[in-house]
């Protein structure tokens, strides 16, 4: 079943990993490419749109990026960049974004994708390889013999 | 914090490539993959194309540039500047000639050229001998010295190639040094005591392997070898190096070096190539397809087109 609101605008419902529903304009859920051609494959004319892969807490941070993207137009670009940082500064810490870019991923939506790609660059850029590891439970799997070599032949970068 | 995230390796390579280069080279501590990875002279260079991009807005163009625009590609000029009269090492896009940077080579040297270069590694020759140097971390690997010495009394045409085998992952040079017997006159057309011996660096062997069967090819009917001494070094293209190689009396043909196999062969060039000299030749890759542009100076003309290349064995086939 799709609902239109007052001014015409065709809506759909898309449900989280969660259960949690979100209704929202076709245009700003098009966003994603993933739920664009779920629509255009008309998946969407029943119901709701499931996104198995996407919590509620994730979804309705991707439902307001998609709705300032989708209706802003390239004149407020400036404004659009200062709300994205506020956007991503928002998101706090790299659990976040992580969960973020995943569901960025999985929705393909690629200026969202960019963005927190870049932020969590920035993020790591003067860490050290301990601290890095912690943050997407990377395994150390040096022996103690390569990790020193691999120190002392790269030990410009940790100056 | 005790949360953690796994994240995808594509999605990781996203973050990574927007990295400044101190970092990446710091991160190659994290784990093996990482190191593999980070230490990668492709991941390297593109991470260095998108970096040294000033303008932010641009950043993901220039990743798009990259890896959905297969074409795009860049030219390496290397020249001594007028004023610093240090050579200096500019990367140039092919489509606009814009210069996308310029960088100071490494160890000053009288003289030093660029023997080749691949997926952003770049292969010096200098009086002290190879080295393979990484622009964008200012790494460089001295390549040990070769193996094939000039005996005394011999004379010697030594040219050379650089070049990524696909089959073993790694970066190689190849050097083919033709032998003869030193008259003092430096005449070695037609020379009866000739030889040519050919040896592969390999990058991750560090080490120099001679080869057994140096192909040497003679003018047919004759016991006139071909000797290579044109420039350019060895034009890669489809899996093999190539060379023009000259014979007396002025009779060229193009040899030829399988990248897989590490053979050689020879092929007869187009009629109109074939006498002259070979220094009026000029081999290059062109849309990964060899070409040549012949210079025929005696009709105040140049003959130039391309020849494409489509498998191993089948060459020149159209104009």
């Amino acid at each position: 079943m799709s609902i239109t609101t007052e001014n015409n605008e065709k809506m759909i419902t898309l449900m989280s990993s969660d259960g949690e529903e979100f209704v929202v304009e076709e245009a700003v859920a098009a966003q994603s490419q993933t739920i664009k051609h779920l629509i255009e494959d008309g998946c969407s004319t029943e119901g709701s749109i499931p996104l198995p892969n996407v919590t509620g807490r994730v979804l309705s941070e991707v439902i307001q990026y998609c709705k300032k993207h989708s209706s802003s137009d390239d004149k407020e670009e400036k404004e659009l960049e200062a709300w994205d940082a506020e956007f991503v500064k928002a998101a706090d810490d790299h659990v976040a974004l992580t969960d973020l870019m995943m569901a960025a991923n999985f929705l393909d939506i690629k200026g969202l994708l960019d963005l927190v790609a870049q932020t969590l660059a920035n993020m790591i850029t003067g860490k050290s390889p301990e601290e890095v590891r912690r943050m997407w439970n990377i395994k150390n799997d040096f022996t103690p013999e390569e990790a020193e070599k691999v120190r002392k032949e790269n030990q410009w970068a940790f100056e | 914090m005790a949360e953690t995230r796994e994240l995808l390796e594509e999605l990781m390579m996203d973050i990574l490539l927007r990295l400044p280069m101190k970092s990446v080279v710091r991160f190659r501590c994290v784990s093996t993959s990482w190191c593999t990875l980070l230490s990668d002279p492709h991941f390297i260079f593109k991470n260095f194309l998108l970096c040294s991009n000033d303008d932010d807005d641009d950043d993901d163009d220039v990743i798009d540039g990259i890896e959905n625009n297969k074409n795009s590609s860049y030219m390496l000029l290397t020249y001594k500047d007028a004023t610093t009269m240090k050579f200096v090492y500019s990367l140039l896009s092919q489509d606009t000639l814009d210069v996308c940077l310029t960088k100071n080579l490494p160890n000053p040297s009288p003289w030093m050229y660029i023997v080749g270069s691949c997926n952003g590694l770049v292969c010096l020759n200098s009086n002290e001998g190879y080295t393979i140097w990484n622009p964008a971390t200012d790494e460089i690997k001295v390549v040990p010295e070769f193996q094939v010495i000039r005996p005394s009394r011999w004379a010697s045409k030594s040219n050379h190639g650089f070049y990524f085998d696909p089959k073993t992952n790694d970066y190689k040079i190849v050097r083919i040094v033709d032998l003869y017997l030193d008259t003092g006159d430096d005449h070695y057309h037609g020379a009866n005591n000739v030889d040519r011996e050919a040896e592969v660096y390999s990058l991750k062997n560090h080490s120099w392997k001679i080869l057994d069967d140096a192909f040497f090819p003679y003018v047919e009917g004759t016991t006139c070898p071909y000797f290579i001494f044109s420039f350019p070094y060895g034009i890669e293209t489809n899996g093999a190096l190539y060379w023009v190689a000259t014979g007396e009396p002025s009779h060229n043909t193009l040899v030829s070096f399988d990248i897989s196999s590490e053979e050689f062969k020879h092929f007869q060039l187009p009629d109109f190539a074939i006498v002259g000299d070979g220094n009026y030749i000029t081999l290059l890759s062109f849309n990964n397809t060899l070409a040549m542009v012949v210079a025929d100076d005696t009709q105040s003309q140049s003959e130039m087109g391309t020849w494409t290349c489509k498998k191993w064995g089948d060459i020149f086939g159209d104009r």
